[in-house]
């Protein structure tokens, strides 16, 4: 289990993350949720030591910063917001940056599987000899993850716990993608995998998540299982906006619109 | 075992040019203001591998040419043209910018800057320095100056992994400048013999090749050019950006310390044995991923050859064009290379192809 305890970020003299405790446990789908600069991705970055921060974060009891930074990259995968390349890559290659862990010089025949497998997961597969800068937005939203996927695959495929942490990966994915990415991590989770997600979409986080964090202004407003989170009061002062909670005419879960309609 | 198949135009572009490579450096030897045929110098040197012994009086004229001016001249343009490009292509991974060139970013004048300092003042620091530092007094300095430019520009242009390619260009134009202002206030200061080899540094030769400066050189150059490809894979990872390389297992800071290191000693190499040479590691690599992508795992070990093609292929030129006089070879490489740069910024401005 990853777990952060009581992180605080500071940027000059704002608080942009401010005592937040969240944990990543295998098998729990945990969404982060909240609006602009609330300090969703400060966390991500906070938990993967990439912003100074106060407070600890540990993986399986032991502070994160201890363990080897590859061996540690074979346990837990990271996504960021926006992965920016200048230059000519092709899919296959790309992906294959997310094998580094466990070759030196070339591919073994199981790595370039795993590349397939990856990519055939992130509905990317017929891109694979394409160049990635030639890509539409959504396709290199889903290489990516496809390179975290292969990067993390050796556990995935023995059900051993593995970390997937993505900041909104769902961004510039549509419709259909947006919900089989949602359906494929929780087949993950099954398989032992911690997701700790950043979602902006609320009834995507509703229907998928197991576990929602809700933050503003750097603070941890709620946390827990959708129905404890998704209150109307709780929300409409979480997003500062007036929020009705109706529950979905055909599953479970609740659904998120908006009171004004102007 | 492996993909071939995906990978095919990697190993056939490696695979011709070596072969390449190795004619053109026979044939390179064979030709000059003497000329000798490619059966002579096939023989000389295996003559001088001890595999043919050569009759007494067989060859003498062509076994000193080859032996003593064209084999060691050739041996520095193949070392100094892999160092080059390898070190551009590595600094460019690093940059993440496809524009880093050590000419362009003054690494190499920074280099020059300090080699022209030991020039005039050898007799001066001869004074205080063990023999033995002053045979490597001159690369040791070019190592050096070449270190600090990097760094600095470094330092200027790149803020948490993001670099800034004008500011890496600007930092680049003046640090160019002050080490020309430096080098032109050397020159003021110096004598004619002095001057005429200070001229030498700024518009670079490979005229001064003798087996001394191979010897003195090669450990500084293969370094460079051996060890930076080991970092390929890193590199790869590091264009993604510094956060990504280290989710993804890799010790960014140690990477990107060795990668200036490296760079400052291969180019600090080169510049003391042959003075500035331009645009070797903008062109080289460019071409490179034209054919075979960006992926550092193949482009840095066909950077090296590429580089090392060029070299030879441009002192050749500046060796032939106006016999018996002499090009300098920074003069041929430059005339390459800056309409070359130029294109690329108008290709670069379009922003639909891929770089």
């Amino acid at each position: 289990m990853i777990r952060a305890n009581n992180i605080s970020v500071q940027v000059t003299k704002r608080k942009i993350v401010d005592q937040v405790s969240i944990s990543i446990e295998p098998g729990i789908l945990t969404a982060v949720i909240g609006k602009n600069g609330a300090g969703k991705s400060s966390v991500i970055k906070a938990i993967c030591n990439d912003l100074a921060h106060s407070g600890e974060v540990t993986l399986d009891n032991k502070p994160i910063q201890d363990y080897n930074l590859n061996e540690l990259a074979k346990i837990r995968a990271v996504v960021s917001q926006k992965v920016s390349m200048e230059f000519n890559f092709s899919v296959r290659e790309m992906v294959g940056i997310g094998r580094s862990p466990y070759f030196n010089v070339l591919l073994t025949k199981r790595d370039e599987d795993i590349i397939k497998n990856s990519l055939e997961k992130a509905d990317a597969l017929h891109l694979i000899d394409q160049s990635y800068i030639t890509l539409s937005g959504g396709e290199q939203q889903r290489v990516q993850f496809a390179r975290a996927l292969a990067q993390i695959w050796g556990r995935i495929e023995q059900e051993e716990p593995s970390y997937l942490l993505l900041d909104e990966p769902l961004a510039s994915l549509d419709v259909a993608h947006q919900h089989e990415m949602l359906s494929f991590l929780q087949e993950l989770c099954k398989k032992n995998t911690g997701v700790l997600i950043v979602i902006h979409d609320l009834n995507l986080a509703a229907q998928y998540s197991d576990c929602i964090h809700l933050l503003k202004d750097g603070k941890t407003v709620q946390q827990g299982s959708v129905e404890e989170v998704f209150t109307t009061e709780t929300m409409s002062f979480a997003f500062d906006y007036p929020l009705d909670i109706i529950s979905h005419p055909n599953k479970q879960n609740p659904l998120i619109i908006a009171k004004k309609n102007s | 075992m492996l993909q071939l198949d995906a990978y095919k135009k990697h190993y056939i572009t490696i695979i011709a040019l070596f072969a390449g490579l190795v004619v053109f450096s026979v044939l390179s030897i064979g030709i000059g203001p003497v000329s000798i045929e490619i059966s002579s110098v096939l023989k000389v040197i295996a003559a001088k591998l001890g595999v043919i012994n050569l009759a007494e009086d067989e060859l003498v004229q062509s076994s000193a040419i080859v032996f003593n001016i064209r084999l060691p001249r050739v041996i520095m343009a193949i070392l100094v043209g892999a160092a080059l490009s390898v070190s551009g292509a590595s600094l460019q991974g690093l940059f993440r910018n496809p524009l880093a060139d050590p000419t362009l970013i003054g690494v190499s004048s920074g280099a020059a800057l300090f080699a022209a300092a030991v020039i005039i003042f050898a007799e001066e620091l001869n004074k205080f320095l063990p023999d033995f530092i002053q045979t490597k007094l001159l690369f040791i300095a070019a190592f050096l100056g070449g270190l600090v430019s990097t760094y600095l520009v470094y330092i200027i242009s790149s803020k948490r992994g993001r670099t800034n390619v004008s500011t890496m260009l600007l930092a680049g134009i003046a640090i160019n400048a002050m080490a020309a202002a430096g080098i032109g206030f050397l020159i003021f200061t110096a004598t004619d013999a002095q001057i005429r080899d200070l001229t030498f540094w700024t518009l670079g030769s490979l005229g001064g090749s003798v087996w001394d400066t191979v010897f003195t050189s090669t450990p500084f150059l293969l370094t460079c050019i051996l060890i930076l490809p080991m970092l390929a894979k890193k590199l790869n990872a590091m264009l993604l950006g510094e956060n990504e390389a280290r989710y993804l297992g890799v010790n960014t800071e140690f990477v990107k310390r060795l990668v200036i290191v490296l760079a400052a000693l291969g180019v600090g190499a080169a510049v003391a044995t042959s003075g500035i040479i331009g645009f070797i590691g903008l062109v080289v690599p460019h071409l490179l991923r034209l054919i075979i992508g960006s992926d550092h795992r193949f482009l840095m070990p066909a950077s090296i050859l590429l580089g090392a093609l060029l070299l030879l292929g441009s002192d050749l030129f500046a060796r032939m064009a106006i016999i018996p006089a002499e090009l300098p070879i920074g003069i041929v490489t430059s005339a390459i290379g800056a309409p070359f740069f130029l294109w690329l910024l108008m290709r670069n401005r379009a922003q639909i192809h891929p770089i």
